[in-house]
């Protein structure tokens, strides 16, 4: 996304919020496809056998896809190459068939090296209201 | 691999990767804690990204869980 389009930019303001980005339901099919996609073939998110075995109800997503879904947010919102530091902490399992809510609200816009900065508080929720990943980005406004 | 979770990640990027960049990654572990007395073993790596002319592209922070008991 070119510069020209991104109309958020202008007036950005503390509590403004992203477009909330939805993917799912997550299905067996797309945890085989991320595992070969994302080089991460874990038992626990392909194998249902085995993760019975290890307790778990059945498979369930790898916390990267709702990392991925959250990128497909902020990079939708903002050119790629403005998005200078994001983050998350794990926080919930997503389970098989669950759809993922991303959310993103602005919390501070401070400068660095020159440059106005926007910090975004972000997070990933389930259908039912879990809240799975809890992060922040740093996205370069000028 | 049953004990074993993804607690946290981090991206720092400092300029674009493109297509037909040759990336070189190195990770280093930088810290090894624990909490509740060792049922909670936490793995800290950082891994930089440099590209070709030796510019840093990008860094990776990673926390590994390890539940034991």
């Amino acid at each position: 996304m070119g510069d020209a389009l991104w109309a958020a930019r202008d007036g950005l303001a503390i509590g403004d919020r992203l477009p909330e980005h939805v993917r799912g339901p997550i299905t067996r099919t797309t945890l085989a496809l991320f595992a070969g996609a994302s080089n991460d073939h874990v038992p626990l998110h392909i194998d249902s056998d085995f993760a019975k075995a290890a307790g778990m109800d059945d498979v369930f997503a790898h916390g990267m896809l709702s990392m991925a879904y959250l990128a497909q947010m902020l990079t939708s919102w903002a050119p790629q190459d403005r998005l200078r530091d994001w983050s998350a902490r794990f926080t919930a399992i997503t389970p098989l068939h669950a759809t993922v809510h991303c959310r993103g609200e602005v919390t501070e816009i401070f400068e660095l090296n020159g440059v106005r900065q926007a910090r975004i508080a972000i997070g990933v929720w389930t259908d039912k209201g879990v809240q799975t990943l809890a992060g922040e980005a740093v996205i370069a406004i000028d | 691999m049953q004990r074993i979770l993804h607690g946290e990640q981090q991206f720092t990027h400092h300029r674009p990767i493109y297509a037909g960049d040759l990336i070189t990654l190195v990770t280093t572990t930088t810290d090894i804690f624990d909490k509740k007395g060792g049922a909670l073993e936490f793995i800290v790596q950082h891994t930089h990204a440099h590209n070709a002319k030796g510019e840093l592209c990008a860094e990776m922070r990673m926390v590994t869980v390890v539940r034991n008991g």
